[in-house]
């Protein structure tokens, strides 16, 4: 259970390095930046220390499918922060490169699920997956209502601006541009924590396979394909809708950003129906 | 002096006998007579209109006006007049006719407002030259100012033809007509100040607060510097000035240097509000222009005033690009019609104008 505790903890770290990282570059925060540091060397720290702990409870490290997969974002890890250390843009490749190694351990972590005779993890069994993921997907739902709801607001106000109308003084709305901001980080939060909540979702899915497996039944997981399905569809909306907002904010116009959170909202209350049903 | 004002007041029932009656032309040239034949009156005129009946006559002293006034009043109206006038007179009398031109009366305010006597009536009976005996109704001007300007004007042409224009009715006059240029002349600044905050309000639907917004002035003339101005009173804290030599004057005021306007894309990318008044030699506000801005502002929105008098200085075609919006001088009138600062700067306007020429009249008068 220690073990499966510093494995999430390493997979939070990077994710908040990733964070601060991106924001310190972004709008050139120094204390942002030099919080991305710390926790990265801080997760890195972790992550060695799993592999420690993995290495000692097995009496050395088998060269196993999981372990390789752990081995390699272990030494990704490092790399990075050693770039992070001695060069100057290493701030900028360790904001990429955090996510990939978190993904990579819990890439290690459902090939360990799946060869249970590689390596014993039974935390991911006992542990109520589905609840974090249940949450998780609820607090999505709820950033793309607000992101959706504040760039319909916006759309209705540009409209009565172009067409020069004495209403826009009449609305008890934040201005455009409060609306534009809310619109786009309740956005960007709800992508991230849906990703999250679909890697949850997913290391669930892994779980039941191999205790389907384990136990000789073939169970029918098709009912999860629709889900899994409008989850993939949903994150491409928003994951177009941030990347439009924050990377390219003139590659589409404000309507069209307006449009994508609507649809994007749309897309999450159909996942959450069909989910349901 | 003897002038005095007597009119019948709107809320009695007499008044639609005697508007109705005076109405007409040939009725009121009679009553012009009656005050010409009249022994105790030397000058006399007669405001009738809508809502308004008024005579504005000078009585000699020691004659009681009210009576006279009522007498005058009983001829045309049907009913009890005596109860129904509102009466002032002296300086009282021009007081009355300042207030009404400059829309401070009761009744220019809104009608049916209650029955509480208007701010003059305080200022006359405090001063103790109301008069006001038993059964004389509350002092108050009905209708609108513009309307009392030309209903002054047609009862100053009747009461000539009828050679019933003296002295103190002409200086009165004289003041009246002064009194309503300088009204005219208030209006126009004050409008000026309604657009500007209609501008500001505008500025503030799109960037909620001002004080990190950055404000071009390019061409800065009267009213980009009147816009301007209110902008620096709303927070914003940092302006360039972009002209070609006549803009020292902006430049002093906002506390900012004249920008060369070679560095007319540089600065409109650091620019979130744009007030552009004249043309500037060598810097053109064109779509392809503006286009280039708004990539390289990553769409941060913007917000364009084109002050100049026919709205062509800045390309129509700006407003079609996404984050920018633009608005002439018509737009921010029609938008400012029914805006609640529609009458920004004009109430204190007119209360100093119509202070001013009480105090002036009544020194001529001595």
């Amino acid at each position: 259970m220690t073990l499966f505790v510093f494995e999430i903890l390493c997979i939070l770290f990077y994710g908040a390095a990733s964070a601060l990282g991106a924001f310190g570059l972004r709008r050139g925060h120094r204390r942002a930046a030099r919080a991305a540091k710390g926790v990265y060397l801080t997760a890195v720290a972790a992550h060695s220390a799993v592999i420690g702990m993995e290495s000692v409870s097995t009496a050395g490290t088998l060269l196993s499918g999981p372990n390789i997969v752990m081995l390699a974002s272990w030494v990704l890890a490092v790399v990075t922060a050693v770039g992070l250390l001695v060069t100057r843009r290493g701030l900028a490749f360790s904001t990429v490169a955090a996510p990939v190694v978190a993904l990579l351990i819990l890439v290690s972590q459902w090939l360990r699920i799946l060869d249970p005779a590689g390596a014993d993890n039974m935390a991911f069994y006992h542990w109520p997956l589905l609840v974090p993921h249940i949450v998780l997907v609820f607090v999505a739902l709820a950033c793309f209502a607000t992101s959706a709801v504040s760039a319909a607001l916006d759309w209705y106000q540009r409209r009565l601006m172009a067409a020069r109308s004495a209403k826009v003084l009449e609305l008890n709305t934040p201005a455009l541009d409060t609306l534009a901001l809310i619109s786009r980080s309740a956005g960007l939060v709800g992508v991230a924590v849906l990703i999250a909540a679909m890697l949850i979702g997913f290391t669930h899915l892994v779980a039941l396979y191999a205790a389907m497996a384990q136990i000789g039944t073939e169970g029918n997981l098709g009912y999860l394909v629709p889900r899994v399905a409008l989850s993939l569809v949903t994150t491409a909306v928003w994951s177009a809708f941030c990347a439009l907002s924050f990377l390219a904010p003139w590659a589409a116009s404000a309507r069209t950003r307006d449009a994508l959170a609507i649809a994007g909202l749309a897309a999450a209350v159909l996942l959450i129906a069909v989910s349901a049903g | 002096m003897g002038l005095f004002v007597a009119g019948v007041n709107p809320r009695r029932p007499v008044f639609p006998s005697a508007s109705q009656h005076l109405a007409d032309a040939a009725a009121r040239r009679a009553l012009l007579g009656a005050v010409s034949g009249h022994r105790s009156l030397s000058e006399g005129l007669f405001v009738a209109a809508d809502g308004r009946l008024e005579l504005y006559a000078v009585a000699d002293e020691g004659c009681d006006a009210y009576d006279i006034a009522a007498g005058l009043f009983g001829a045309v109206a049907e009913g009890e007049v005596a109860g129904a006038l509102y009466f002032a007179e002296g300086i009282d009398a021009a007081s009355h006719l300042f207030a009404a031109l400059c829309g401070l009366d009761e009744f220019a305010r809104g009608p049916r407002e209650g029955a509480s006597l208007p701010g003059e009536c305080d200022g006359l009976a405090a001063a103790g030259e109301l008069s006001q005996p038993g059964g004389r109704g509350a002092l108050g001007a009905p209708g609108l100012p513009d309307a009392l300007a030309a209903c002054w004007a047609r009862a100053l042409s009747e009461a000539r033809k009828a050679a019933t224009l003296g002295d103190a009715l002409t200086r009165l006059a004289a003041a009246a007509s002064g009194l309503s240029s300088a009204l005219s002349a208030a209006d126009a600044s004050a409008s000026t100040a309604a657009l500007a905050e209609t501008a500001v309000e505008l500025a503030r639907r799109v960037f909620g607060h001002l004080e990190r917004r950055c404000v071009l002035a390019a061409g800065a003339g009267d009213f980009s510097l009147a816009l301007a101005g209110a902008f620096l009173g709303a927070g914003v804290e940092r302006f360039q000035v972009l002209g070609d030599g006549n803009c020292e004057e902006a430049a002093r005021v906002l506390g900012a240097p004249v920008a060369d306007p070679q560095l007319l894309s540089a600065l409109l990318v650091d620019a979130d509000i744009v007030l552009a008044e004249s043309a500037v030699e060598g810097a053109s506000l064109d779509r392809r222009l503006m286009k280039g801005v708004v990539r390289l502002r990553r769409g941060r929105p913007m917000l364009l005033v084109d002050a100049s008098a026919d709205g062509s200085l800045i390309d129509h075609r700006v407003a079609s690009l996404d984050g920018v919006f633009l608005y002439a001088v018509a737009d921010l009138a029609a938008i400012t019609r029914d805006a609640p600062w529609a009458r920004l700067g004009t109430d204190d306007a007119r209360e100093r104008l119509f202070a001013d020429a009480v105090r002036t009249l009544a020194l001529q008068m001595g």
